[in-house]
């Protein structure tokens, strides 16, 4: 009996699989970009920018993670990423003392960012967000 | 990695239930040690010799002329190798320098007509990078966003003959750096302060002979102390002058061992200036130790102030982010370490940090609107020779001289105390608009084209302190 189960039910799991491949652009079945959101963590970080340096300056979080940074030192700062215009830069009239700014990473990667009123990319007040596959 | 997302937002000052309700730390006094110096002599490029390389990836030692040899000061600071002399000609210069090399010295021909210029759009002057040794002398720098010169986390800088006007956190500014000097130089118009030194112990520094005007604070020094020297200056028409203080923001916590000797300090009590809110909250005062330890304030000129000449009170820190340290670290330039969140959850919205051990001692004061001494709670702070009129407590000097003995627990007028502070003071001007008298032309250094170039390297020439007496009236 097992050994006839076992050919119908890998015809309909392959049945499955193209029916799935065939999809289009519709609204209707998870798209791999779903499946794949689904798959992210919900969680929350705070990066605090004290004067002058981020604590932690180095993090690591799953993808999925919404980082919050929160001014808590007496000086304005900002979080500039190093790549340009990247939607996650908050500018100094957004980060004085008391403020926060959140964002949600998605996409692993290391991310590296700095306040530029008190140093540059690589010294004075940098810090990285190394974003991992949820689970790694 | 764990964490949680808490709103910060501000807060209003919650001042008197905390002062009310806590009893305040006695803290042992510090020595103060006053070596001497190391010589600074690493004279770096003999000014004849121009060794001017244009091309442009080459390191360059000697002396690098700005606009001569490079169109830009970055670009001859790019260029130079350490120990170099880059000179720079009169003109007005839109940039924004950072200097990441060791012992550069950069150098303005004439400190009134080499003028860094940052139009309001530009955040600093010249900052200094994690870079010992660098020297910025002879030359006017205003109109930054943020600072004129700021060396960060360096061992060895030295700011001489100095314009700074119109920057809008700080006039010259030393952050998690040692072995320093500042000098003949002249901050005003700045929110925060004309003259700042902070997150250091010991910070191995000298400020000697500059003037602060027109600024929030003339001086604030968080967490900053050891061996540092304020010495023969003027601090005149800010919010409030002379202002150590202690805050968790910062590393190196708290304030201490900073000494304050022979300095005219007068009309702090000016309510127009660009301020930030903690001159506002300090306005009035001429010395106001805010949370500081072990200080040494002698033989300074103090006069015309709303509120108090010399104040020792405690600071109240809104939302801190980690408690008063139970021992004060020792050689320490390391950034501050946020408790952990259930720690930080566990602070009380508003950290009394305490005034203990200072020593104010042959000071001259007058024309004070409520107090020439006044101690605010605190222990083993001493008053001993001072010309003072009114002091709070009532006979403060009888009552908690510098002999050694103990003088307990002062009873301190801590109501009247919160009633000033929670006082309305004016709103901050806005420091690219405020209006101030024009300094003028302010002396240079001699012979700024032939003198050699000395690095920073080492610990300062500290001042005999000893020697410096009290200053005369203006």
């Amino acid at each position: 009996m097992s050994s006839l189960r076992r050919p119908l039910a890998t015809l309909a799991s392959v049945a499955a699989l193209v029916a799935l491949a065939s999809c289009g652009g519709g609204d209707e079945e998870p798209t791999e970009d779903t499946a794949e959101a689904a798959s992210l963590v919900d969680a929350e970080v705070e990066i605090l920018a004290i004067d002058n340096a981020f604590d932690p300056e180095d993090a690591t979080i799953e993808a999925g993670t919404t980082v919050t940074f929160t001014n808590v030192g007496r000086n304005d700062h900002n979080v500039i990423p190093e790549e340009d215009e990247a939607e996650w830069t908050v500018p100094t009239q957004d980060f004085g003392p008391g403020d926060s700014a959140s964002h949600r990473f998605t996409e692993p990667g290391e991310y590296r960012y700095y306040c530029s009123i008190h140093g540059t990319i690589d010294v004075g007040m940098p810090g990285t967000i190394t974003v991992t596959d949820p689970g790694g | 990695m764990t964490g949680q997302a808490t709103a910060r937002g501000r807060r209003p000052l919650r001042v008197l239930g905390v002062l009310l309700a806590l009893m305040l730390l006695a803290a042992a006094c510090g020595d103060d040690d006053t070596e001497e110096s190391a010589a600074v002599d690493d004279t770096a490029g003999d000014t004849d010799d121009d060794t001017a390389a244009t091309d442009g990836d080459a390191p360059t030692s000697g002396t690098l002329r700005v606009p001569d040899d490079y169109e830009t000061i970055q670009a001859a600071v790019d260029a130079a190798e350490p120990g170099s002399l880059v000179l720079i000609g009169p003109g007005t210069y839109h940039e924004a320098v950072d200097v990441t090399t060791d012992q550069l010295v950069l150098r303005g021909q004439d400190r009134n007509e080499v003028i860094l210029d940052g139009e309001f759009e530009l955040e600093n002057g010249v900052r200094v990078l994690e870079a010992d040794g660098v020297v910025v002398e002879n030359m006017t720098l205003r109109n930054y966003t943020r600072n004129g010169v700021f060396w960060t986390h360096v061992d060895g800088y030295r700011g001489s003959y100095l314009t700074a006007e119109r920057n809008g956190d700080y006039g010259i500014y030393a952050f998690g750096s040692v072995n320093g000097v500042l000098e003949q130089s002249y901050g005003a118009g700045s929110p925060d302060a004309g003259f700042y030194i902070g997150q250091c112990y010991p910070c191995n520094a000298v400020i000697d002979n500059v003037l602060a005007e027109y600024n929030g604070l003339g001086y604030s020094g968080t967490n900053a102390g050891g061996d540092l020297y304020i010495v023969n200056s003027e601090w005149r028409r800010n919010r409030a002058g002379i202002v150590p203080n202690s805050g968790s923001y910062e590393g190196c916590a708290p304030e201490r061992e900073t000494t304050v000797v022979g300095n005219l300090v007068h009309d702090n009590s000016n309510g127009d200036t660009p301020a930030i809110s903690a001159a506002r909250l300090g306005q009035g005062n001429g010395i106001l130790v805010t949370g500081g330890l072990d200080n040494v304030i002698e033989r300074n000129r103090i006069l015309d102030h709303d509120i108090a000449g010399i104040a020792v009170v405690p600071f109240p820190e809104d939302d801190p982010i980690a408690p008063i340290p139970e021992e004060p670290p020792t050689d320490c330039v390391e950034d501050a370490q946020p408790a952990a969140d259930d720690v930080r959850a566990e602070l009380p919205e508003t950290l009394l940090w305490p005034a203990t051990g200072n020593r104010v001692v042959g000071n001259a004061v007058s024309g004070s609107g409520e107090w020439d001494l006044v101690v605010i709670l605190g222990r083993d702070n001493c008053f001993s020779d001072n010309e003072a009129a009114v002091t709070s407590p009532e006979g403060l000097q009888e009552l908690a001289p510098c002999d050694g003995s103990d003088a307990g627990e002062l009873e301190t007028d801590v109501a009247r105390f919160l009633a000033l502070v929670e006082e309305e003071r004016p709103e901050s001007a806005d420091y690219e608009t405020y209006e101030f008298p024009a300094i003028g032309d302010l002396p240079g250094m001699d012979d700024p084209e032939n003198a050699p170039a000395e690095p920073q390297v080492g610990p300062p020439s500290y001042p005999d302190v000893a020697s410096i007496g009290l200053p005369d009236a203006p």
